[in-house]
């Protein structure tokens, strides 16, 4: 008995490691950092205890940038898992030349994000970008969709949902495909419409796969922001900055490392919120097995 | 115009094999008719050609004289029993049960009505709150049953509904399904390979044998003349003797004629010490009431059921009697039937 406990503690011995050495010493340095003020020429860093958190309260940058962040993915999230649920639907349908439609859908997904920021930044871009020769096809005028505050955001959000709607799909696919034919069989025969069957047959049928997707779509909207990097810098006038890129602003722009730890405590706070909800909430809601 | 399903010269193919070939069947209005044979014969493909799930490559259906072949599934108005039993399983019993209902919007009260008269009969009453994963093989089976039956529709199809009950379920059951559709005049086709259960509920069979019709027709018609050696073989427990006419030839003092198959049923022998046939006995199987008793015939064999009182001759040679009109004699090359 003993024995066999040692042993196991031995197998685990390599993964927790490495565990606590990247992921829980980090977080915990981190958590004390932010309890710390920033060390600058010849003032050392001292214990300042919650001075940090009270900035954060008072720092306006921060409140927008989470509010972005908030918008960002309470639209991103559930468009790309309405966009992505359609997609799968059409392939899944008995279409000729799927496995063509299924690649095309699939293709945003395998390229980087840098590369997919790139092919939007021409998109976008005012005059000859494809969306104003497309405008100027019907007399509209120009528009800067990523140099004015009031769009810079959504057209931010639209690169991401067309990044990962594809690769969402693929896991709708997959659900779709584990649905026994029978069961579609037993609902036409009763008479029920397509939008019946879909209402109360498919989408119960994928609620797993919707929160799985959702959970790592939100967890996604707050940790990726390459496109940001690329496309914006963050701005204009902060209007497209994510909290993810404010962190890296305060601490490898402005060298502020203390209030970036505090930020990215806050950060992890949230994807902790996100990771326990999901254990503790959906998972007993949505399973029907 | 006829009443009823009508099929006229239905065929079915799948690539390059036809798993339902030139059925030409009529289903009379408030019958029960059972589909009968063996697995892989076109049993669910025929059914689901009337369910419309299949298009026929070939032929016509119509239900009461209406060509129903290229109507869309939800239009033709029966239900089915599915062999899978095809439950939702994210919705409860009740719900699985009530759903054909909810989707047609039917009153909230008529649903509880319908709902607990047929719980009730198929004994679902406490079952109804679970998932359909919570219940045992026979339960699904019966909440599929009772999905079917709560629509009310004048045509319901059944794929081997029973076919996970045991033994004692599925009698009873049978006699449940047999009663409701008489009482509701139901026009019931059923599918099922246990020839007993085709025996003992059908007006009408219909064996199918490689998706090819091989008779049809009442129960103890098929009984009591089978149309070919399938139909002899597949019907009756324990089957038809058949043994060729040239064994009964040189081992009695009967005389068949050549080339043809002689089926005598194991109920029509008797022993008999003045009998015209000669074996020997190499096997009996006690079964309560009677005894089946294995007798050598040459290099075949025939069985004979007696009453388990009777006594039987010391094991060895014996003489055995068919009684007249008893035997049916069929073409040793085609299989099928010759007059008589
Ligand atoms: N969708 C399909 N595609 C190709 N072949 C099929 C399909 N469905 C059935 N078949 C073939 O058609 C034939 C008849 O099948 P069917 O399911 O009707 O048999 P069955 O009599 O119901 O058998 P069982 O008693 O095992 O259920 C089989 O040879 C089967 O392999
Ligand atoms: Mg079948």
């Amino acid at each position: 008995m003993r024995r066999t406990t040692i042993y196991a503690w031995l197998m685990l011995l390599p993964a927790m490691v490495l565990l606590m050495a990247f992921t829980h010493y980090p977080a915990i340095r981190t958590i004390i950092a932010s309890l710390h003020s920033t060390a600058r020429g010849h003032r050392a860093s001292v214990f300042v205890g919650l001075a940090n958190y009270e900035r954060l309260l008072s720092d306006d940058v921060f409140k927008q940038v989470l509010w972005n962040n908030l918008i960002y993915g309470a639209l991103t999230v559930p468009v790309s898992i309405a966009i992505a649920i359609s997609m799968a639907l059409l392939v899944n349908y008995k279409l000729r030349g799927r496995g063509f439609v299924r690649m095309a859908y699939f293709t945003p997904t395998v390229l980087p994000l840098i590369a997919v920021a790139n092919i939007w930044l021409f998109f976008y871009t005012p005059g000859f970008g494809l969306i104003d020769q497309i405008r100027g096809m019907f007399g509209l005028a120009q528009q800067n969709w990523i140099g004015q505050p009031d769009t810079v955001l959504y057209a931010m959000m639209v690169v991401t949902v067309w990044k990962e709607a594809g690769f969402f799909m693929i896991f709708y696919l997959a659900a779709l495909q584990s649905i026994s034919p029978s069961l579609y069989e037993a609902a036409a025969i009763e008479g029920a419409s397509r939008w019946t069957v879909f209402r109360r047959i498919t989408f119960p049928l994928l609620m797993p796969t919707t929160l799985f997707v959702s959970v790592n779509a939100a967890i996604n909207s707050f940790r990726l922001i390459d496109h940001i990097f690329v496309m914006t810098g963050g701005g204009p006038n902060n209007a497209s900055s994510l909290l993810l890129y404010y962190i890296y602003q305060v601490a490898f722009r402005e060298w502020d490392t203390a209030y970036g730890a505090t930020l990215t405590v806050v950060l992890l706070a949230i994807l902790l919120l996100l990771a326990v909800g999901q254990f503790f909430f959906f998972d007993r809601k949505v399973h029907y097995k | 115009m006829m009443d009823g399903v009508v099929l006229q010269s239905t065929s079915k193919m799948f690539g390059s094999t036809w798993a339902v070939h030139d059925i030409s069947l009529h289903i009379p209005d408030g019958s029960l008719t059972v589909l009968l044979g063996p697995s892989g014969c076109g049993k669910s493909t025929l059914l689901r050609l009337i369910a419309g799930l299949e298009t026929p490559t070939a032929g016509t259906i119509s239900i009461n004289g209406r060509r129903v072949d290229q109507q869309p599934v939800g239009k033709r108005d029966l239900s089915m029993v599915f062999q899978s039993y095809a439950l939702f399983p994210h919705l409860s019993v009740a719900d699985n049960i009530l759903f054909g209902l909810q989707v047609r919007k039917v009153a909230k009260a008529e649903q509880a009505l319908r709902l607990s008269r047929v719980a009730s009969m198929m004994g679902l009453e406490n079952l109804l709150e679970r998932k359909p994963s919570q219940l045992s093989g026979g339960q699904q089976q019966r909440v599929a049953v009772a999905r079917a039956v709560i629509s009310q529709r004048r045509i319901c199809l059944m794929d081997e509904p029973l076919s996970n009950l045991d033994a004692k379920l599925r009698a009873e059951m049978r006699q449940d399904i047999r009663n409701l559709q008489q009482t509701l005049g139901l026009t019931m086709v059923y599918v099922t390979h246990d020839q007993i259960e085709a025996v003992t509920m059908a007006d009408q069979i219909v064996l199918l044998n490689e998706g090819r019709i091989d008779q049809i027709g009442a129960p103890d018609a098929i009984y009591s003349r089978p149309a070919t050696i399938f139909a002899a073989k597949f019907i009756g427990t324990p089957p038809m003797n058949l043994v060729t006419s040239a064994t009964l030839n040189a081992h009695g003092e009967t005389n068949f004629p050549e080339g043809s198959v002689v089926g005598i049923r194991p109920e029509d022998l008797v022993l008999d010490a003045d009998g015209p046939i000669t074996g020997h006995v190499v096997m009996v199987e006690y079964l309560g009431a009677d005894r089946l008793v294995t007798c050598k015939i040459g290099v075949e064999s025939l069985i004979v059921r007696t009453p388990a009182r009777s006594d039987l001759p010391d094991e060895g040679r014996i003489r055995l009697a068919y009684l007249p009109d008893s035997v049916h004699l069929f073409d040793a090359k085609s299989g099928q039937r010759l007059t008589q």
